[in-house]
């Protein structure tokens, strides 16, 4: 082999070297980076201004519907599933207003009403809709 | 005369274990026995032995004197429950004489049938499986006309999870059926199997009444969580089903047990927690009017 090349090891203690090269930078520069942040709270502890988590809108309506009829409309998931799967499921709840979806997500104990999303309740009502399916005699 | 009338028999039972079988069994005997004017047998079918290890061990694990030498005694003269299985399986008229060697009495009117580990192996060592339907007839029959023993008002069974050849001969005799579930997928799944189950195996004998109700409900302001209430409404679908397609006389009884921690210590402190004596008299009160129907 010529000698113009490194051999394996030598190839493999220069890049050890250049890790730890890099690893003693990254060292010295979070510290720095500590230090100056630090620096910055003493002298600004209200910069930079705490932003509010922007909250999801919440803008959806509350229902009215009874409990019963909550029900019913999850039966009527669990029918639609049990008939066409899946697709089934996706089709019967994009036909139902999302304020009611929050609201069945809520009566069959699938989220709490301040956590919940719409995509969230969909998550927990199929997942319902698959146990009920599992659990019919 | 012997006026003595056989005990009203309840058995409790479950596939999925850790439902609350055996808890709920010793408060509803203790319920009766201390609150009510019952006299009340308990039976441990389940080798596992929950049951007889929490009535009879000290908290740091030893036996109970009174207990330990009941059960010398009762292991010496051959009146342990694998003893009666063993004899009732002889091809010989069954000659097992009932009398406080078999029985251990826990309080006044609260008296108890321990399991034994030998219940582990029972299905490998009865060749007459058949026979073994009978058997429990035939023992409540003996404990009945005996009169070395209490008249008792009820006798409660702890069944193992499974369909064992023991909680078969207890199933085919007992007057209900109670089912305890929990608000999970898993302990409701439990509800059709053990109905199909039932349907499947104990005909043609008459099906005993079943009961289901909810133990370890989670609580919310007094009432069950949202999420119990969901898995209570699949347990009644379940039960409707299985009433209009099969027959069964089931019933859902509400009034559940609400999940609390002074539950698990209720049978090695040895009383139904005082919290607890609404509820579980609001169970005995549903079973009994069910029982009468």
């Amino acid at each position: 082999m010529s000698k113009e090349f490194l051999q394996p090891s030598e190839e493999l203690k220069r890049l050890a070297e250049g890790i730890s090269g890099l690893r003693r930078d990254l060292q010295t520069t979070t510290l720095s980076l500590g230090r100056m942040e630090r620096r910055l709270k003493a002298a600004f502890p209200n910069y930079p201004a705490k932003k509010k988590a922007a909250k999801e809108s919440k803008a959806v309506p509350a229902t009215n519907k009874s409990t019963e009829e909550l029900n019913k409309i999850f039966d009527s998931l669990v029918v639609a599933t049990k008939e066409e799967g899946d697709a089934g499921f996706d089709r019967a709840a994009s036909d139902i207003e999302k304020s009611v979806i929050l609201a069945v997500a809520i009566e069959i104990g699938a989220g709490a009403a301040s956590r919940l999303t719409v995509p969230k309740a969909k998550r927990g009502i199929r997942r319902r809709v698959q146990e009920s399916l599992q659990l019919q005699f | 005369m012997n006026d003595k009338k056989p005990p009203k028999t309840i058995a409790t039972i479950n596939f999925k274990g850790g439902v609350g079988k055996t808890t709920v069994t010793w408060c509803l005997g203790d319920l009766i026995s201390t609150y009510g004017k019952s006299d009340v047998l308990l039976f441990d079918l389940d080798a596992q032995m929950s049951l007889t290890q929490a009535i009879t061990l000290n908290e740091d694990g030893s036996l109970h004197g009174k207990f330990s030498n009941w059960q010398e005694r009762s292991e010496k003269g051959k009146k342990t429950i694998f003893n009666a299985i063993d004899e009732y399986t002889k091809p010989k008229s069954f000659n097992f004489g009932i009398d406080y060697d078999f029985i251990y009495q826990i309080a006044d009117r609260y008296h108890f049938v321990p399991s034994s580990e030998e219940l582990y192996w029972l299905e490998l060592e009865v060749f007459d499986r058949e026979k073994m339907k009978g058997l429990m007839r035939e023992l409540l029959g003996k404990i009945t006309w005996s009169k070395k023993v209490s008249n008792y008002h009820y006798a409660l069974f702890d069944c193992p999870p499974s369909f064992t050849l023991l909680s078969y001969s207890v199933l085919a005799v007992c007057d209900l059926i109670l089912i305890p579930v929990n608000p999970d997928f898993y302990a409701v799944k439990g509800v059709p199997l053990i109905l199909n189950t039932l349907k499947m195996r104990i005909e043609p004998l008459p099906i005993p009444k079943i009961a289901v109700f909810m133990n370890k409900a989670k609580p919310y302001a007094g009432k069950m969580t949202r999420e119990s209430q969901f898995y209570w409404n699949q347990v009644q679908s379940i039960c409707l089903k299985a009433s209009e397609q099969s027959g069964l006389n089931v019933k859902c009884l509400d009034t559940p047990i609400f999940d609390r921690v002074q539950i698990k210590r209720a049978i090695t402190s040895g009383g139904i927690p005082d919290d607890f004596v609404r509820d579980f008299k609001s169970l005995w009160a549903g079973i009994t009017d069910f029982l009468n129907e």
